[in-house]
Order: C-alpha cells, then sequence, then structure tokens
C-alpha cells in the first residue's frame, strides 16, 4: 500500500480511511430514506446518524496514525495478492458452476483454482483431496443431508440438450423417415 | 521443524475421508429421499416422473413449514412419488414466487403460497411475479383465521368495549403485528377504516415474538393467528376479543366473530394453498387437486390443525381462483386507503 | 416442602422415561447425529435439525423430542469443534470460542480446548436442568417482563461489552462495532417495510445471514492470512501437540470460569432472540476482566473457551423456558421443536406441563442424560479431531474451502449466499490487515438490528417518550451496566496513557 515518507502508523491510517469511507458511503446512502425525528425515527434515522458516527472515528483513527509509531508488525502487512485472489474465485467460480454444471465440475475448478496458490504441485495429493472431497460433497451433503446439488447437468444442461434435440434432431429424423 | 511430510500425507488424507465417509455412513437416508417404486403412469400425461418439489415460501419452523411437513407425506402417498421440501425464505415469500413462476411448469414444482403471496403483490412497488396470471391455482388447503386478543390488564371484554376504549383514547392503545404487510397488520388496517379508531401499530419480526409481547402486556392487543394463540388464550394467559373469519370456530364456539361484533362483512383470514406455473397441463392439475384435496381430509390433519382453530378447506382450482383475485381487489382497496407502503 | 417433594416425584418420573432403553437410544443417536452433522462449517443446529426432522416422524412424540434435543445440543457442540479446529463459527454464539479456542488449536492444545468445552457444558447443563425443573415458570415470567424498552438497554449493555473483546486500539473497536452496525442494516427495516442498502437486489432483502459474514471475516480471511507464508515454510498448527486431556491446573484455572459462565448462560439463554450471544460475550468479557493477568487472552487462554462455552451451553438449556412453559419460541431451533410437537399431535403452550407430564419431565431428564451423553461420546471423539490437524495445511485448506462454499449454499439453496462470502472475504482480510478484528463487528452485526428496532419500538409505544428506558427498572439497570463496563474499559486505557506519560517526561 502506500509508502509514507514520514513517520506514520500505516495499519491506523487505512483503518481510519476504510471507516470514514463506509460511513461516507452510508450516509450517502440513506439519503433517500425519511429521517423522522428523534422521537419517531424513519428508516432513515439511524443509518445516517451511525455513518456520521463513522466519520469521526474514521477521521480520528487517520488522523492520530500521523502520530503514532508503526505497529511493531508492520513489517508483516504485507499483502498476500496472489492467495487474495484466488481464494475468493475460487468460492465465486463454485457458486457460478454449482446450479448449471453441477458438483464434479464446479468442486473439480474450485479446487484447481484454490491449489493454484501452492508453489509445488502434487498430482497425487491432489487427485486423492478431489476424489475425497467429491465422495463426501455427493454421499454426506447431496444424499445424506438433501442439499439441492446436480451431480453433473442432469436438469440444467439434461434440459438443453432436450430442447436441442426437440427442435433440431427430432425434425431431422422426421425429415429423414427413420 | 519439517511441516511438510508428503510421505504420510495421504494416509492422513484418508483418515479425513474415512471420518466424513463414517458420517454419511451413519446418516440414515431421510424419507424424503428415499426412492419410492413409481406407479405405472395413469391416462394423460405421464405425471409424476420423478420425485415431486414443493417451494414453501418461508423458513423452517412455523406455521408454513408445519402445514408443508404434514401435507408432504400424503401427497407423496398420494401420488407415488417422495415430495422433496424446498424453503425459500426471502423477500417476504417473493423469491419463491419467482422462482415457482419460472419453474418448468410439467406439474412436478409447486408452490405452498400463503396470504402474503397476493398481499406482496398490491403491497410492494417491485414484484418479480403476477399472483394471477403467472400461476395456475391447485386448491386452497387450509385456512387460518385470526384471533383479536389483549392482554388481561385492557379493560376490555367485547370488540365494542375495545372500540369505545380506543375512541376515547385515540392513539394509545398498542396493537402488535408478524410484520408490516402481514395479516395481523392488515386486519388491523382494516378494523380501524371500519370501525372509525386510532391505535399505534408496532411491527415485530414474526408472530411469535409479538405475541409474547401482548403476553407480557408490553402492547395491549394483537390479531394473532388462531394456531399459534389457541393454546394462550387456553391457558388464560390472554383474553380473545373476536375472531375475524365470518364463522366462528370450532375451538371457540363461544367466541363472538367481528363480523357479528358491529361489523358486518369484516373478514381477514391468513391461508395455505397450493398454486403451480401457469403452463402446468390441465389433468396433472386435477390430479394434484385430487391429491390435495385427499391429504386435507386425513383425519390427522383435522386434529392437529382442526382443533387448533384451522379450517381445513381443500377447494376446487376454480374457487380458489376467484379467492385469490377477491383477496388482491380487498387488499387494494385496503392498503391504499391505510396508505400502507413497502418497496 | 410440599413443592420440593413434588418435584422430585416429577423428576423421579421423568428420569423414568428418559432413563428406558429405547430412549437412551433415541437420545444418543440424537446426540451422534447432532454432534456430526453440527462439526460441518455452516450448518448449524438449525439447520441441523431441520434436515434431521423427518427421521423423528416415526418415533413416539417422547422418543421424537428427546431425539431432537440430543440433535440440538450434538449440534451445538459440534459448532464449537469447528470453531476450535478450523475458526468457523457455525453458529453466533460460537464466535467467541473461535478467539481463545483455535489460537489454543494453533499452539497445539486443541485437545485441551475441546476437553474442557465438553466438560464445561457438562456442567452448565447439569446446573440448568436443575434450574429449569425448579424455576421454569417464574423465569418465563421475568423473560415476559422484557419489553421494548429492556431489549434496547441490554444490547447496549451487549456492544459497550463487546468493546472489552478488542486486543488492540479502543478506537478501532468502536468502529468496527459501527461497521457491523452498518453490515447488520442492510435488509428490510422491521418498523417501515423499508428495504434499505439492498441495491435493489431481493437475495438481500433478509439481510446477509451470519453466517455468510461470520465464515467471511473468520474462516475465509484466516485461510488468505495463512497463504501468505510460502508453502514450505507455512507451519499452521504446531507439530508439539500437547496431550489431550487438560491437565489440573487447567481444570482449576477454569473453574471459576465455568461456574460464571453458566451463570450468566442461564440467565441470558431465557430472553428470547439474543440469549446465547449475549451470553457467551458477556462472558469472556467477565473473564478478561477478573483474570489476574490477562495477557494470553485472544492467544489462546483456556478460560476464554471455558467461560463462553459453558455461558452458550447454559443458554441452550434455558432457552427451553419460554418455549415450554409459554409455548412461545425463542429461536429458530426453538420454533422447529415445536413444530415438530404439533406434527407429533402435542398442541404446544403452558398447558403442556400440566396435560402430558411425561413429556415435559421426560424432555427435562433427558436433557441432563443428553449432556452426560455428549461428554461420553465426544471425549473420545477429541482425539480423532486433533488427528485432523496432522493434515497437512495445504491439503486441509482446499477442504475447508468447500465446506464453506457448500456449507452456505445450503443456508438458502442460493449461490447468492456463497459470492456474498467471498465479497465479504476480501473486506475481512483487509480489515485484518489494518489491525482491526472481526469479532466486535460481529458482535455489532448481532446486536445492531435488535437495538434499532427495539430503540424504534419503544419510543413508538411511549408515543416519543425517552424517558422510558430510565423509569423502568430493568432497562434502567442494564443502562447502568452498561456505564460501569464503559468506565472498566476506559479507565485503564486512561491510565496507561497517563502512566506512559509520566515514563515519557523522566
Amino acid at each position: 500500500m502506500g509508502s509514507f515518507k514520514f513517520r506514520s502508523n500505516h495499519q491506523d491510517f487505512w483503518a481510519g480511511v476504510m471507516f470514514l469511507g463506509l460511513g461516507i458511503l452510508a450516509v450517502y446512502l440513506s439519503k433517500d430514506y425519511p429521517l423522522g425525528r428523534a422521537m419517531r425515527m424513519g428508516p432513515g434515522y439511524f443509518p445516517t446518524y451511525l455513518g456520521w458516527g463513522m466519520v469521526i472515528i474514521g477521521a480520528i483513527v487517520g488522523a492520530r496514525s500521523f502520530f503514532k509509531d508503526p505497529a511493531p508488525d508492520e513489517v508483516t502487512t504485507k499483502w498476500a495478492v496472489v492467495p487474495l485472489a484466488l481464494m475468493p474465485a475460487s468460492v465465486a467460480v463454485f457458486a457460478l458452476l454449482i446450479d448449471t454444471v453441477g458438483l464434479v465440475i464446479a468442486v473439480l475448478s474450485m479446487l484447481i483454482l484454490a491449489n493454484a496458490s501452492i508453489r509445488n504441485f502434487r498430482p497425487i495429493e491432489f487427485t486423492v483431496n478431489f476424489i475425497v472431497l467429491l465422495c463426501i460433497a455427493i454421499f454426506v451433503f447431496q444424499k445424506g443431508l438433501g442439499v439441492p446439488f446436480n451431480t453433473f447437468w442432469e436438469e440444467s444442461l439434461g434440459k438443453a440438450l432436450g430442447e436441442l434435440f426437440s427442435l433440431v434432431i427430432h425434425p431431422l429424423r422426421l425429415m429423414f423417415g427413420s | 521443524m519439517n511441516t511438510s511430510k508428503p510421505r504420510a500425507s495421504s494416509s492422513r488424507a484418508v483418515i479425513l475421508g474415512g471420518a466424513c465417509l463414517c458420517t454419511a455412513l451413519v446418516l440414515p437416508a431421510s424419507p424424503v429421499l428415499a426412492q419410492s417404486t413409481a406407479k405405472p403412469a395413469g391416462e394423460g400425461a405421464a405425471w409424476p416422473t420423478r420425485p415431486l418439489r414443493m417451494i414453501v415460501a418461508s423458513a423452517p419452523g412455523g406455521p408454513s413449514d408445519l402445514i408443508a411437513r404434514l401435507v408432504g407425506p400424503q401427497l407423496t402417498e398420494a401420488s407415488g412419488q417422495p415430495v422433496v421440501i424446498d424453503h425459500r425464505s426471502g423477500a417476504n415469500g417473493m423469491i419463491a414466487g419467482e422462482l415457482t413462476a419460472k419453474a418448468d411448469p410439467d406439474g412436478h414444482t409447486f408452490l405452498l403460497a400463503n396470504a402474503g403471496f397476493v398481499i406482496n403483490s398490491v403491497l410492494y412497488t417491485k414484484v418479480p411475479y403476477d399472483p394471477i396470471r403467472e400461476f395456475t391455482p391447485i386448491s386452497l388447503a387450509v385456512s387460518v383465521p385470526n384471533i383479536l386478543v389483549v392482554h388481561p390488564s385492557v379493560a376490555a371484554k367485547t370488540v365494542a368495549d375495545l372500540v369505545a376504549l380506543a375512541k376515547a383514547k385515540p392513539g394509545t392503545i398498542a396493537v402488535a403485528s408478524a410484520g408490516s404487510g402481514s395479516s395481523g397488520h392488515l386486519a388491523l388496517a382494516l378494523f380501524q377504516q371500519l370501525s372509525g379508531t386510532e391505535m399505534i401499530h408496532v411491527p415485530f419480526k414474526g408472530g411469535g415474538p409479538a405475541l409474547a409481547d401482548v403476553m407480557g402486556g408490553q402492547t395491549q392487543a394483537i390479531f394473532s393467528i388462531s394456531v399459534t394463540s389457541h393454546p394462550i388464550i387456553k391457558a388464560g394467559r390472554v383474553r380473545p376479543l373476536g375472531v375475524t373469519s365470518l364463522k366462528r370456530l370450532a375451538a371457540f364456539p363461544d367466541l363472538p366473530t367481528i363480523s357479528e361484533s358491529g361489523f358486518k362483512g369484516y373478514e381477514v383470514t391468513g391461508w395455505f394453498g397450493f398454486v403451480a406455473p401457469v403452463k402446468t397441463p390441465r389433468s396433472v392439475v386435477q390430479r394434484l387437486n385430487a391429491a390435495v384435496v385427499q391429504s386435507v381430509r386425513m383425519p390427522e390433519l383435522q386434529e392437529r390443525l382442526g382443533n387448533q382453530g384451522a379450517e381445513l378447506v381443500g377447494s376446487t382450482p376454480e374457487a380458489f381462483g376467484a379467492y385469490l383475485k377477491s383477496e388482491q381487489a380487498k387488499w387494494a382497496k385496503v392498503i391504499r386507503q391505510a396508505g400502507i407502503k413497502a418497496d | 416442602m410440599e413443592f420440593f417433594s413434588d418435584i422430585f416425584a416429577n423428576l423421579y418420573m421423568g428420569f423414568g422415561v428418559a432413563v428406558s432403553l429405547e430412549n437412551l437410544l433415541y437420545c444418543f443417536v440424537g446426540c451422534l447425529l447432532g454432534t456430526l452433522v453440527g462439526v460441518l462449517p455452516g450448518i448449524g443446529p438449525v439447520a441441523a435439525i431441520a434436515l434431521l426432522l423427518p427421521t423423528t416422524f416415526s418415533l413416539p412424540p417422547v422418543g421424537a423430542m428427546i431425539m431432537l434435543a440430543g440433535i440440538y445440543y450434538g449440534a451445538s457442540y459440534g459448532g464449537s469443534t469447528t470453531a476450535v479446529l478450523v475458526n468457523l463459527p457455525g453458529e453466533s454464539s460460537s464466535v467467541v470460542t473461535c478467539l481463545d479456542g483455535h489460537a489454543m488449536a494453533k499452539n497445539g492444545r486443541a485437545g485441551h480446548a475441546l476437553a474442557i468445552s465438553a466438560i464445561g457444558s457438562f456442567f452448565a447443563g447439569t446446573v440448568c436442568t436443575v434450574i429449569i425443573a425448579f424455576a421454569a415458570p417464574p423465569l418465563a415470567e421475568v423473560a415476559l417482563k422484557f419489553g421494548a424498552p429492556e431489549y434496547f438497554s441490554l444490547m447496549v449493555f451487549g456492544l459497550i461489552a463487546s468493546a472489552v473483546l478488542a486486543r488492540g486500539s479502543l478506537l478501532k473497536a468502536l468502529g468496527m462495532i459501527f461497521v457491523g452496525l452498518l453490515f447488520g442494516i442492510i435488509g428490510t427495516d422491521v418498523n417501515s417495510g423499508m428495504s434499505r442498502f439492498t441495491f435493489g437486489l431481493p437475495g438481500l432483502s433478509d439481510g446477509i445471514g451470519f453466517v455468510v459474514i461470520a465464515m467471511a471475516f473468520f474462516g475465509l480471511g484466516e485461510i488468505i492470512k495463512n497463504l501468505e507464508t510460502p508453502d514450505d515454510q507455512r507451519q499452521v498448527f504446531t507439530d508439539k501437540v500437547a496431550g489431550l486431556m487438560p491437565r489440573w491446573i487447567d481444570i482449576k484455572d477454569s473453574a471459576g470460569a465455568i461456574v460464571r459462565g453458566t451463570a450468566l448462560g442461564a440467565f441470558f439463554g431465557t430472553l428470547p432472540g439474543t440469549g446465547p450471544v449475549v451470553a457467551s460475550f458477556s462472558s469472556y468479557a467477565v473473564e478478561k476482566k477478573v483474570a489476574k493477568d490477562n495477557s494470553q487472552f485472544g492467544k489462546g487462554d483456556i478460560r476464554g473457551v471455558a467461560g463462553p462455552e459453558s455461558a452458550n451451553n447454559a443458554a441452550a438449556q434455558t432457552a427451553f423456558i419460554p418455549t415450554l412453559t409459554l409455548g412461545i419460541p425463542g429461536s429458530g431451533v426453538m420454533a422447529l421443536m415445536l413444530g415438530a410437537l404439533m406434527i407429533q399431535g402435542i398442541a404446544p403452550g403452558p398447558q403442556v406441563m400440566t396435560a402430558r407430564p411425561d413429556l415435559f419431565w421426560g424432555l427435562i431428564a433427558s436433557m441432563w442424560v443428553g449432556n452426560l451423553m455428549l461428554v461420553i461420546l465426544n471425549l473420545p471423539l477429541i482425539g480423532m479431531w486433533v488427528q485432523l490437524l496432522k493434515v497437512p495445511y495445504r491439503m486441509l485448506f482446499p477442504a475447508i474451502l468447500l465446506f464453506m462454499c457448500i456449507g452456505t449454499y445450503s443456508l438458502n439453496n442460493s449461490i447468492q449466499d456463497p459470492l456474498l462470502m467471498a465479497f465479504f472475504g476480501v473486506v475481512g482480510y483487509a480489515f485484518m490487515k489494518f489491525g482491526c478484528e472481526a469479532a466486535p463487528m460481529l458482535l455489532g452485526f448481532i446486536l445492531g438490528p435488535l437495538m434499532e428496532e427495539n430503540l424504534r419500538r419503544a419510543l413508538l409505544i411511549s408515543r416519543g417518550d425517552p424517558s422510558v428506558f430510565f423509569t423502568r427498572p430493568i432497562s434502567l439497570a442494564f443502562l447502568v451496566l452498561a456505564f460501569a463496563s464503559l468506565l472498566i474499559v476506559v479507565l485503564p486505557a486512561v491510565r496507561k496513557k497517563r502512566d506512559e506519560a509520566f515514563q515519557g517526561d523522566e
């Protein structure tokens, strides 16, 4: 993150910025909600004043950071950019795939992304992990607890193929009279 | 020191897998998922060919869930296919409504709708479905009236007393409800319109906390659905003043209706009924209707719900369709007059 | 005297029901299933009961209730296990367990944490069974005395107490509470029915699920942080695993915490809705303040596990009080239990106690039996759970990630929840990097909406008169407590500042 030449506490500075930013966002988003009065509050009252509270806290935290020494563990505040991108991405990929192509491919894609953060890829470990986790997902969650997953693409893709069949293949078959 | 021991790792993975597989083996397959032999398809469309999916517009626990779990097994018996109950709470039931509207109209997916299904369509500005045009009614299963109850400390023994009290001191009686736009809220709004009184509406998150608040005397009154308030009334913790259906309840034969207490035609009932996507084939709707009607006639349901103040209906699709339309028109008027808004 | 002899006669009858071979079996199966399902991240007690409810349909009513109660205890305990092992709080009351429990696991003391949690829970369960047997009806009346002003003051107290949780800067903890309050506002406003901060997404209209936020800030954030260290240098869990069973000194250290936690939990549990959360958080706050040396809190102090775990189990137990005596469910779990009763053909309500004494007292007796069974079942399982931590982290973290995906998906069977978790995982990691702690944020997230709701409800009922908060005794008591905790939190900080200033002068 930003590097300041003068003595300051980066952690506190950025925490202040976060609070300030969220506070302003809250105040801005609340402008459409009726404010009401203190004695008969509307839906906008609480978030608006909450937002201002955050602005104040953010400002104080941010301002004080310039008079504070860097935190002792500031050395370790290097961001882990690769895992930070890969972990949420693997969750998102699972979410986006699960309803369409089903559990097997969603789990596989998720694991590939998650493992991409590991330096030494170990194919055997990966395969074992994949098979074990897939079995848990299917037997514990899908079958045992009834979480409505498709294993593959039965319903969605099957439906798409079915439509393809009725739109293209079926007329073709009729045409050629087989 | 040496944390990575690839040699041992696969055996550990087996431990992990083994542990969790044990979980799988110990877990008995729930009856919902048990395979049942499909009965040979009757005349007309082949239905049902796979498990039926009953979408429920609320979270587990509460009246919708209860009715779903009671009717589900009966439907399984009647159709020969397991019924999977799919809870889709959220957005006051609008998520469940939208999901059903967009489902395959092959009779395998249907919705256990409640009063909010129609109320939403006039209460909210943006509703992702049209309860009349995008659905085909199957059957009104259960009708649940509200009972107007007050805390015993309130000096009102009848509906007329309460109205007199509210007129003497306008805006002092606090009436709890299960939430903005709930059937209790609308019952209050209609009551205020007909009686010309002014009371404070205090919404809660759910009927249980609201009723508890009245039991504790924090708020004075509530229109509470009969199934919930029945045991509390029996125990004498709250005093019933009137029931919101047109007929008296079998569970409380001495309790007058609000309609007969001077507000003729006053009727607010919560209900639970089944609807399917609009293009569901007619023959399948008929068979679903028959299954629902058969299941609400079971003595178990009468025992579990009927004695608690609910009415088991089991109407025809046509009657249910007409009911949905009349409900929509009625609430549109009440909501407009009372100036209730939500978005 | 008659009162006591009646209760003993009733308890005797209750044990007669609960200790039948058949019901012991239901209790055991319930505890086992509950534990096994409860350890799955994201499957908390509500989900566990909802999923396993159909298996109880064919049982007789007493057996069904006993099994469901077993599932409930098992799932609650299973949730604590996950919190300790992989830092994933499956329900709101195990957030606190994460703080010191997971730290202990990293220090190789997972066994100690799990064992003390089981022992504390058993003690709390025993005490609360007795409390329910003797004092359920009067306690239920106390719970009914809580109206909107009392709840508001309780929330104020809870939020201020949560500032004690903070390890670092008090001001940043306050900021995080505000962040939590802000996230909690997302969704439909109870008082007006208006959607706030939902960006037009219908899926947000019920707010963001607690599990989603907790998994994002604790689970996902923790994984990313652990991956900061390259694979070959990483050591998430120490190699030196201390024994499984706690040492005598651990038990001696924890005894006070367990007793205090039980008392707090027994009281707060009777209050519908927030009981277990406030109980576990306030227990942690109390322990941190009572301890002579509190430097290890947050780094693996066993008292930080023993107190909150006892509190949370005590609260899980006394949560039955309003449900059983009034027929009013205080939580999602209790709503499901009542639903199960109705499916069994029993109308829940105040009359259950007199109409079905076998059920009422059988259930109370089975609470104790269930707690005993949980200890017997779980102490041997601890060894197995601890073994799991020996799986290399590079294989463990993808598994945790997948469980989090499935767990959040299964909340509403919707992909929105895992997507939200991914987003908040990034936010959570950022806050972690800025030295902001997640625990105060989560408490703000849980209590904030309730605080606003009850504040506005109180003013609505009092027609805008704010004096209700001070004229009602219970409300006033909580506000005084809140002020006192504020002093306790602020004074040492001020004193430290002053000392530092003096040192600077020298």
